[in-house]
């Protein structure tokens, strides 16, 4: 990690680990009060460390496969009950992750309370990008395919895999998605 | 790289019932090793986008992309990291803003070496002086006030 508060001057100051991650990390998106950095490799777990230089425990490690119960939770295990993370990213809020992974699992998760709140078979191939829309809109998700798909979801209304809209155009899979963030694009 | 304006999303029931295009589907390509070439690009006609933004290379890995920053920028461009060591920058109306060479301005700055996804074992017989400097930018960030862009790249070197 690097402070960057003079932009022709970063300064390192501290490394974190993802603990048995495997070949690469695929992700990692900041929180938006920057106090925390979640991050991924291909693994069902996320990483969550403080980005504070002053604090140097481990990071805390989230369990995206945990079968917790929550509502709409499809979670059916494959490969073992297991799965690989490619992109990661916090709502606007703060308080909830968003994973794509493989096999077209997208998986929502409640920081505070340790849980998954929705697990779906989103897309046909892997989910190499997720987003949530807007601050004003956290129940909204978008999620991008090597599919080539983007598919819009509402946690108020998963019905098991049911996006609610999609994206259609690109004729090979999506790598990334970024939101403008103004509601509209 | 597409533009889609979020109230012009396609329903449920039409993405269930729309009809591929025909000429969707007919390769196997793979981003990690393949290539391609852009004359083989075609409109899908089920496209719902408002701008399709052309140029730069989604190749090798996951190519980031993005919109500049509100503050210094109003959002007013859309910008990508590609496989040819570029960034590339558009307006809106997919002309191009500008681009970055990373992979000229970086040329030689380190010893040579292979790249990850080029198979098969390091060569000590080989003749590096004969081969090309190559860089891959995979992402690139716009400092949100300052007059900066962050490329993530990777540098090897490719045989002549």
């Amino acid at each position: 990690m690097y402070d960057t508060s003079n932009p022709y001057k970063w300064r390192y100051y501290k490394t974190v680990e993802f603990p048995d991650g495997q070949w690469t990390l695929t992700d990692a998106s900041l929180s938006p009060d920057n106090r925390y950095l979640a991050y991924t490799s291909i693994r069902s777990t996320v990483c969550l460390a403080p980005t504070d230089p002053n604090d140097k425990g481990d990071p805390y490690v989230l369990d995206l496969a945990a079968s917790t119960p929550g509502p709409n939770t499809g979670w059916r295990p494959r490969f073992g009950g297991s799965f690989g993370i490619w992109s990661v990213r916090f709502s606007g809020d703060g308080r909830r992750l968003v994973a794509g992974a493989t096999e077209g699992k997208i998986v929502v998760y409640d920081i505070e309370s340790r849980n998954v709140l929705h697990t779906f078979e989103g897309h046909d191939a892997d989910v190499n990008a997720v987003c949530f829309a807007d601050a004003s809109s956290p129940h909204i998700v978008y999620s991008g395919s090597d599919d080539k798909i983007l598919k819009v979801w509402d946690t108020r209304s998963m019905g098991g895999d049911r996006e609610v809209g999609a994206f259609v155009g690109h004729i090979e899979g999506l790598t990334y998605i970024d939101s403008k963030g103004d509601g509209r694009k | 790289m597409k533009l889609w304006d979020l109230r012009m999303v396609m329903s449920r029931h039409d993405f269930k019932t729309m009809t591929p295009d025909p000429r969707a589907g007919r390769n196997d390509f793979d981003y990690r090793w393949g290539s391609y070439d852009d004359e083989d690009w075609y409109a899908d006609r089920n496209d719902n986008s408002l701008v399709t933004f052309r140029g730069h290379r989604v190749l090798r890995t996951l190519i980031r992309c993005h919109f500049s920053p509100p503050g210094s920028t109003n959002s007013r461009y859309v910008y990508s990291g590609s496989e040819d060591g570029k960034v590339y920058i558009w307006n809106m109306d997919a002309t191009l803003a500008g681009t970055i060479d990373v992979q000229a301005a970086t040329r030689n700055s380190r010893p040579p070496h292979r790249g990850y996804h080029q198979m098969g074992a390091w060569d000590e017989e080989e003749d590096y002086s004969r081969s090309v400097w190559k860089t891959c930018v995979r992402d690139a960030s716009w400092h949100p006030s300052a007059p900066m862009i962050v490329g993530m790249c990777t540098f090897f070197n490719s045989a002549a």
